[in-house]
């Protein structure tokens, strides 16, 4: 999968944009990016299936690495609604396009379903949402608690794990 | 030593028709043999793990697996792997409940053991069966096996069929019942 970049706004970056994508022998001499209003887009073929956006971005070619505040995910395919999670602070490593959502992250795992928790992981390799910190999920008067989870963003296949703990109160 | 009388008893809690032995309460329930559960009771599922999964008819469901245990109101149940599914309208509450693997319901001094049981929370219904074993259900000393174990769980009421073996055991200490006169044993005269 490809991402392409989208810079909404950019301040105090005029002529660090090209340098971005440079080769990596460059980037140590390159000094960290700082971007406000940023889009991160990932396309498959002509379908745009993954949007990542940011307040403000600082990106540290050196480390490969992309800090981001107030991160919003979007996953989407043509037939399903989107998956949308949103954290505080995120880390994007620039050669995997692997993230990292942390400080409070709460997002829609399936139709109707929210969760939260307080670290997630996107690996992109395996186009999974990977959380090792207590997930809580809610489901119309359903709540779910577990210590983990793994959100197959292909099949939309959600799994608990440890420690599950499944509740509908009283009616 | 088998009383007569309890087994008689026995043999009515599941032959009477179900309107003759409506019970009027859960502990009226388990008093004669069935499970009975209170559906608007907060329901609470444990496992070690969980999945999400649509079924074939499209319908969500939740698998439970490792060390799974349910409770609703005073009835238990545990089992090695559960799946519940829920009805389209996104309620939370499931429409139907498997439960497979040593699976264990208990409320009361009522205890049913089987391979495999499904509870369908729309018709108010449970049934417990074993491949190859048998399905049992056990109260106190008694306990009764079939191939298969039906309950209503809104009446209370319980059916076994298949090879239905009752066994009522005199309890620890129990006096034996004072013969009535006229009968053999009976003195007087």
């Amino acid at each position: 999968m490809a991402v392409a970049l989208c810079f909404v706004v950019c301040l105090g970056c005029g002529t660090g944009l090209p340098g971005f994508d440079a080769p990596r022998r460059a980037a140590p001499e390159l000094p960290p990016i700082e971007l406000e209003g940023v889009i991160f887009e990932g396309y498959r073929g002509e379908q745009r299936e993954l949007s990542v956006t940011a307040e403000r971005a600082r990106i540290d070619l050196a480390a490969r690495v992309a800090d981001l505040e107030q991160v919003k995910f979007s996953f989407s395919e043509n037939e399903r609604g989107p998956i949308e999670v949103a954290a505080p602070s995120g880390a994007l490593e620039l050669d995997e396009d692997d993230f990292v959502l942390s400080g409070g992250v709460s997002g829609s795992a399936q139709e109707g379903e929210r969760f939260s928790t307080e670290q997630l992981r996107y690996l992109a390799a395996s186009r999974q949402l990977v959380s090792a910190t207590p997930v809580e999920l809610r489901r119309a008067d359903l709540l779910v608690r577990a210590n983990g989870m793994e959100l197959g963003l292909e099949e939309r296949r959600l799994r608990l794990i440890g420690q599950v703990r499944a509740e509908v109160a009283n009616r | 030593m088998m009383r007569p009388t309890a087994i008689l008893v026995a043999l009515l809690a599941l032959a009477v028709p179900a309107r003759a032995q409506e019970p009027k309460s859960a502990s009226d329930a388990a008093d004669r043999l069935g499970l009975r559960f209170t559906p608007d009771a907060e329901l609470v599922i444990t496992a070690d793990e969980a999945e999400g999964v649509k079924t074939e008819s499209g319908q969500e469901s939740v698998v439970f697996s490792k060390r799974v245990r349910a409770t609703q109101g005073d009835m238990r149940l545990e089992c090695d792997w559960l799946q519940a599914v829920y009805p389209k309208n996104a309620s939370g509450r499931p429409d139907r409940i498997t439960a497979r693997g040593s699976v264990v319901m208990t409320q009361g001094t009522n205890e049913a053991r089987c391979a495999e049981a499904s509870v369908d929370n729309v018709a108010c219904t449970a049934e417990c069966k074993s491949e190859g074993t048998r399905a049992s259900l056990r109260r106190g000393l008694d306990d009764v096996e079939a191939n298969a174990i039906y309950f209503d769980l809104c009446k209370g009421t319980v059916r076994a069929i298949g090879d239905v073996v009752i066994r009522v055991r005199e309890r620890p200490g129990a006096k034996p019942e004072a013969p009535k006169p006229g009968e053999p044993g009976a003195g007087g005269g």
